[in-house]
C-alpha cells in the first residue's frame, strides 16, 4: 500500500476510535 | 459517594449491559456488526452462490423470533448472561454452569483467534503487508480487547454502529462497481445452479432444510448465543429493544443478502471458480486505487467490532456466570473485566499463531463449535416449553446430543468410511444433509432430556408454553 493510503486508514481508524470515545463519555456524564 | 455495592452494581450494568441505556440505533448496530466480519464477506461470497442469500433470509426470521419471543423473557427474568434464564426455569444451577463453560471455551478458543487470524489473513494477502498473520492479529486484538476492556459494552456498540455505517455503505459501493463492471447482466455465462435460489440435494443449502433445520440454527444463533443476546438486553426498555432487533432484522434481509453473495457471482463471470479469493479479486478489479486505504478500514474494523463484541460477551460469561458465583461474590468488577480482558486477548493471539502453523486444526475446532448449537438450543427449549424439569436431565440431553452430532461429523459423514459417500447414501437417503441431521439432533435432545426427567429423576414434565413462572421452588 502506498504511504497516501497508508495515512487514509490511520486516519479513518483514528476518527472512528474519536467518535466512538466521546460518545461513550457523554453517556457516562450524564 | 455510592455505596460499595450500589457502585459494583452500577459497574456490573455499565460494563456488560452498557448501563441498560442503548437507544434503538445503536442495538441494531451491534446485533449487525457483531456477525458480520471477514469470514463472511469472503467465505459466503467465496462459495459464488445466490443460494447461500438464504443464511441472511432466515436470519430475518431469526431476529424476528429474537425481538418478539425471547427478548420479553430475557428482561422479564431480568437476564445479564441468557444462562442465568436457564438457573431460573430449571431445578438447579448445574445447566447454566456446564453451557456457560461450552460457551467461554468456545469464545477463547474458537471464536476469537478465528476472527482475528482470518481477518489478518485477509489483510496481508489483499494489501501486501509484510508483517506476519500473527503480528496483524495481535495488533487487531489489541485495538479490539481496548474498546472492550476500556469502554464495555457502549464502546462496543457504539463502535459496531458507527464502524457498520461505514462498512455497509463500502460494501454496497463494491456492489454497485461489481455490477456495472459486468453491466447489470448476471445471468449469462454463469451456470443456473449458481443462479438459483432452490438448493438442489448436493447444494450448500438443500431447500427442504430451510423449512425445519435452518430455522433452529437460526434460534440458536439470534436468540440463544451469548454473543449477540446480550447486545439486545442493553436497551432501557423491551420495547426499545424491540425496535432495535426489528431494525436489524430489515438490515439483514435488505442489506446484508446483496454484499455477501453478488460480488461472488460476478467473479465467476470475470475469473471463474476462485473460492475464497472471490472477494479480494472482484475488490481489486472493481475499487479504484485511491480507495484501497479506506477498504483496509472498513476490513480492519469488520474484525474489531467482532473481535470486541466477543470479547465483552466473554468477560461477562465468565464474570457473571463463574468468577462472582465461585470465586469472589463482591470482586471489583472493573479490575476483574481488565484482568479477564488481557488474559483473552493474550490467549487469543497465542491461538493465531498455533492455527497458523496448521490449519486443519482451526477447521476442526469449527466443526466442534458446531457441535453444540443444538444440544445449547435443546435445553433452551425444554426450560421454555416445559415444567417440573431437572437441571440434571438437560445436561443429560446436552451431552447425549453432542455424541449424536460427533458420531454423524466424525464418522457417519466421512466419506473414506464408506466407499466415497455418506452412510446414509449407502442406506438409499442420499439427501440427508448436516443440516437435517441438526434438527435430529435437537430432537433426540430434547427427548432425552425429558426421558431421563421423568425415569432417573422421577418428574412428571409439563407442557407449559408461553407461561414465564419458575419450574419449582428448589432452583
Amino acid at each position: 500500500m502506498a504511504h497516501i493510503q497508508v495515512a487514509v486508514f490511520a486516519g479513518l481508524m483514528l476518527a472512528l476510535t474519536a467518535l466512538t470515545w466521546r460518545k461513550v463519555v457523554a453517556a457516562r456524564g450524564q | 459517594m455510592l455505596p460499595r455495592a450500589a457502585s459494583n452494581a452500577s459497574d456490573d450494568k455499565e460494563i456488560f449491559l452498557a448501563g441498560g441505556g442503548l437507544s434503538w440505533f445503536f442495538v441494531a448496530g451491534a446485533v449487525t456488526l457483531t456477525n458480520l466480519s471477514t469470514d463472511q464477506l469472503v467465505g459466503m461470497n467465496g462459495n459464488q452462490m445466490l443460494l447461500l442469500a438464504w443464511w441472511e433470509l432466515a436470519g430475518f426470521i431469526g431476529l424476528l423470533l429474537l425481538a418478539f419471543v425471547f427478548v420479553p423473557i430475557y428482561y422479564k427474568n431480568n437476564c445479564t448472561t441468557i444462562t442465568q434464564l436457564l438457573e431460573k426455569r430449571y431445578d438447579g444451577a448445574s445447566i447454566r454452569t456446564v453451557i456457560s463453560a461450552l460457551f467461554l471455551l468456545g469464545n477463547l478458543f474458537i471464536y476469537l483467534p478465528a476472527v482475528i487470524y482470518s481477518g489478518a489473513l485477509f489483510m496481508q494477502i489483499l494489501f501486501g503487508i509484510e508483517a506476519s498473520v500473527t503480528t496483524i492479529a495481535a495488533v487487531l486484538a489489541l485495538f479490539g480487547a481496548g474498546f472492550a476492556i476500556l469502554g464495555g459494552l457502549r464502546a462496543v456498540a457504539v463502535l459496531d454502529t458507527y464502524a457498520g455505517i461505514g462498512i455497509l455503505a463500502l460494501a454496497l459501493v463494491v456492489v454497485f462497481l461489481a455490477m456495472q463492471a459486468i453491466g447489470w447482466d448476471m445471468t449469462t455465462w454463469v451456470p443456473e445452479e449458481r443462479l438459483t435460489m432452490i438448493g438442489s440435494l448436493d447444494s450448500p443449502i438443500p431447500f427442504h432444510t430451510l423449512f425445519a433445520g435452518m430455522l433452529f440454527i437460526q434460534i440458536f444463533y439470534w436468540s440463544t448465543n451469548q454473543n449477540i443476546t446480550q447486545k439486545a438486553l442493553a436497551a432501557p426498555t423491551v420495547k426499545e429493544a424491540q425496535k432495535g432487533v426489528v431494525a436489524a432484522a430489515i438490515i439483514r434481509v435488505l442489506i446484508v443478502p446483496p454484499i455477501v453473495v453478488i460480488p461472488g457471482i460476478v467473479a465467476f463471470k470475470l475469473f471463474g471458480d476462485v473460492d475464497d479469493r472471490a472477494y479480494g479479486m472482484v475488490v481489486a478489479e472493481v475499487l479504484p486505487d485511491w480507495t484501497s486505504g479506506m477498504f483496509a478500514a472498513m476490513i480492519a474494523a469488520a474484525v474489531l467490532t467482532t473481535y470486541s463484541a466477543v470479547m465483552n460477551a466473554t468477560i461477562t460469561l465468565w464474570s457473571v456466570d463463574f468468577h462472582r458465583r465461585f470465586i469472589k461474590p463482591d470482586v471489583d468488577m472493573r479490575k476483574l473485566n481488565r484482568t479477564v480482558g488481557i488474559i483473552a486477548m493474550i490467549a487469543s493471539v497465542a491461538l493465531v499463531s498455533i492455527y497458523a502453523g496448521a490449519e486443519s486444526i482451526i477447521n476442526l475446532l469449527q466443526e466442534l463449535n458446531g457441535l453444540l448449537f443444538m444440544p445449547i438450543l435443546s435445553a433452551f427449549i425444554a426450560a421454555l416449553l416445559f415444567r417440573n424439569m431437572d437441571a440434571r436431565a438437560a445436561v443429560a440431553g446436552l451431552v447425549c446430543g453432542f455424541s449424536i452430532y460427533a458420531f454423524h461429523t466424525f464418522y457417519l459423514y466421512v466419506p473414506e468410511n464408506f466407499g466415497g459417500v455418506s452412510w446414509y447414501a449407502t442406506i438409499g437417503l442420499p439427501w440427508v444433509h448436516y443440516i437435517d441431521v441438526m434438527l435430529f439432533v435437537l430432537v433426540s435432545s430434547v427427548l432425552v432430556a425429558l426421558l431421563t426427567n421423568l425415569i432417573v429423576f422421577g418428574n412428571h414434565a409439563r407442557l407449559a408454553f408461553g407461561k414465564c413462572a419458575p419450574q419449582l421452588n428448589g432452583a
